[in-house]
């Protein structure tokens, strides 16, 4: 699998065909473009491509509200759940201050709280997009 | 009373618009025409914002069908864009006026 081939997937996943089009595929096209480029230039028109990736991620999450809301029923749970577990223990409990427990409570919780957000609400996705084809 | 959102224009975006006045420009193109003051990172972030807001229209480049890799894409700014842009510097140079010059 190629840098762009990676870039693709991950975009097929988590960004919409829109978002793809204008930010992300515009930054592969020049990458291919400037293909015949020195190393270090490659290396940076790489950069450029995954920075175009972030932003796009980063739009589509303070665009979508479906992402937002999502973050929202996974966050609250996970504060209701770790406001409980802290309430709860019991005092002077050693188990809670090894790292195996506090991974594992950590695995609870974020189960709890992901386990149902994914249930009942998933943002919609987007069809799988054909290798190399832009929109 | 509904309340009317007015279009906001910062001065990278009025820059964009100036390049892209009357001519198709790739995003690359843009960066080198800027000299510096858009950064190459964040040229396509900005062009998908000024996209949305109505500002500039965007086609893919058209190509041979043995070319290899993505098409690249061709920008240029719309009337509504340039409007803006146009209003902004009217209103900037009037806000400018010292109050005896306003007279």
């Amino acid at each position: 699998m190629t840098f762009v081939d990676a870039i693709t997937v991950l975009s097929d996943r988590f960004l919409r065909e829109r978002t793809f089009e204008l930010i992300v595929a515009p930054a592969i096209a020049d990458l291919q473009y400037n293909g015949d480029e020195a190393a270090t230039h490659r290396l940076g028109n790489r950069l450029l491509v995954a920075y175009a990736f972030a932003c796009a991620v980063y739009e589509e999450a303070t665009s979508d509200s479906s992402l937002l809301t999502f973050a929202a029923l996974v966050i609250i749970p996970a504060c209701y759940y770790t406001f409980l577990v802290m309430a709860c223990a019991p005092p002077g409990a050693e188990w809670f201050d090894t790292s195996r427990g506090r991974v594992t409570v950590g695995i609870i919780i974020s189960v709890l709280s992901l386990g149902p957000a994914i249930a009942c609400y998933w943002p919609e996705r987007q069809p799988p997009r054909a290798p190399g084809e832009a929109a | 009373v509904s309340e009317i959102r007015l279009p906001s224009v910062s001065v990278t975006e009025s820059l964009l618009l100036d390049l892209l006045e009357g001519r198709e420009r790739f995003g690359l193109d843009l960066v080198e025409a800027a000299k510096g003051r858009i950064k190459r990172r964040s040229i396509y972030v900005l062009l998908a914002r000024m996209e949305a807001k109505g500002f500039v229209e965007s086609r893919q480049e058209e190509r041979g069908t043995d070319a290899a890799g993505l098409p690249r894409r061709l920008y240029r700014a719309t009337s509504y864009g340039l409007k803006v842009r146009d209003a902004y510097r009217i209103l900037q140079d009037a806000l400018a006026l010292k109050p005896a010059e306003a007279r």
